[in-house]
């Protein structure tokens, strides 16, 4: 029972675990290999975790149909009446037991971006960094349309019993960055930035019936740029990358030339998840396209 | 002791340069303490390029989500970024003709390229919009 393997990872978790899954937002500057030693656990609960509420789920809906069954055989007098009461109790209780406990353990549920997304994200770019130093990282799983990200809100309400009323809500939901020093002396840094409208309908149906509707649409926002040495990379020819990403942005500092790639994706649910090939894509394009600055052999 | 065999990185390959201690037992090559771990199931060590290729397997089906928060994940994975994405990871340390990693090219950076890696004194100054 996945259940009980999540509970006894959850609490092997140190207070600062504990504290991000009840919190949902954490920051921090500090080496790759200890923000991916403090996530990676936080990722395998989780995914336990979602098994465990699966399993509870089927043993709900399990309980719930023996009881229907129970309440047959007691009225065909197939349990005797002695025994009728106890039977009932404990389907009922399995039945009933289980969603609540679903219900109850959604709390220390965190959004899936976490373990596939981030985790494996971090997992490939650790790879890369130069030797110790620390990674700029902020990760936020509160929920996209928790009240702190609203930015606007705007209702329709064309009076007191008359429909369809509507309200659109709009969030800023900057959930993942990350700057990270690489080990040819370039600087990378990941940026999400979601969008999200939230639209709530009601409405009267055409049998006279009052009805509700929640509508979302999320346009995530992926940026990854790098800030790299000239004196590394020739990164003259930028052009190219103009028709891979869908913003692109080149700038010139420092002897150093920062190259900023951004593409955007729609979902229509908060539990969507992300892939981490799209930022490393987005790397990935962006060093395909330099040079190197001292032709071999000049 | 020769070194590690490993290629360390994802987008920028370079040798470890950590000593050997054990063999793979499923590639044979020397590896640091780093770059082995046991075998599920089973109680021998295996270097994370071997876990990482099997992790990557299709046969993995369901578990391949468990699999994403693995030491080894992106070691299996980067073969499958270079042929999916076409990239040609670059190649830190000394290169000879037939330098390649598992059949995929590799673009070599001179020595002189690697000695401005990290002469930079104000690397904080990164370029980027605050
Ligand atoms: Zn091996
Ligand atoms: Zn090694």
């Amino acid at each position: 029972m996945k259940l009980f393997s999540a509970l006894r990872k959850y609490f092997a978790l140190t207070s600062a675990q504990r504290q991000f899954i009840s919190k949902g937002i954490w920051a921090c500057n500090q080496p790759p290999s200890t923000i991916i030693s403090f996530l990676r656990p936080l990722a395998a609960f989780d995914s336990d975790l979602d098994k465990g509420r699966d399993q509870l789920m089927k043993i709900g809906c399990g309980g719930l149909i023996l009881s229907f069954v129970v309440a047959i055989m007691i009225g065909n007098e197939v349990i005797p009446e002695s025994s009728a009461g106890i039977a009932m109790f404990l389907v009922l209780t399995l039945g009933v037991g289980s969603f609540i406990a679903r219900w109850l353990l959604g709390s220390m549920d965190m959004h899936n971006n976490l373990r596939l997304f981030v985790v494996p994200l971090l997992n490939a770019l650790q790879q890369d960094m130069a030797p110790g130093k620390n990674m700029i990282f902020k990760v936020d799983l509160r929920g996209k349309t928790c009240k702190s990200k609203m930015i606007s809100q705007k209702h329709d309400n064309p009076g007191w019993f008359r429909y369809p009323k509507l309200s659109t809500y709009i969030f800023k939901d900057y959930w993942f960055s990350c700057v990270a020093p690489l080990v040819d002396g370039s600087t990378l840094k990941i940026t999400i930035d979601d969008s999200v409208r939230q639209r709530k309908k009601t409405y009267s149906s055409s049998s006279g019936k009052t009805k509700f509707k929640t509508k979302i649409k999320i346009k995530s926002k992926i940026t990854a740029s790098l800030s790299m040495k000239t004196k590394i990379y020739n990164l003259d020819k930028t052009g190219p990358l103009n028709n891979l990403c869908d913003r692109l942005k080149v700038k010139d500092k420092n002897q150093r030339k920062a190259v900023g790639m951004t593409v955007c994706q729609i979902s229509t649910s908060e539990d969507s998840v992300l892939e981490p090939a799209v930022c490393l894509n987005l790397v990935g394009k962006i060093l395909m396209n330099a040079a190197p600055a001292k032709a071999k052999g000049a | 002791m020769e070194n590690c065999s490993m290629k360390r990185g994802f987008f920028f390959l370079r040798p470890c340069d950590h000593p050997a201690r054990r063999q793979c037992t499923l590639c044979g090559k020397p590896f640091c303490d780093e770059h082995l771990r046991i075998r599920p199931g089973k109680n021998e060590p295996a270097c994370l390029d071997c876990l990482g290729k099997e992790l990557q397997k299709p046969s993995r089906g369901s578990d391949y989500e468990d699999d994403l928060f693995e030491p080894g994940w992106s070691y299996g994975y980067r073969r499958s970024f270079y042929s999916g994405s076409h990239y040609r990871p670059w190649y830190i340390g000394q290169a000879n003709a037939d330098t390649s990693f598992d059949g995929h090219e590799v673009r070599v950076f001179d020595s002189e390229s690697a000695d401005d890696f990290d002469d930079d004194p104000n690397a904080e100054a990164d370029g980027f919009d605050s």
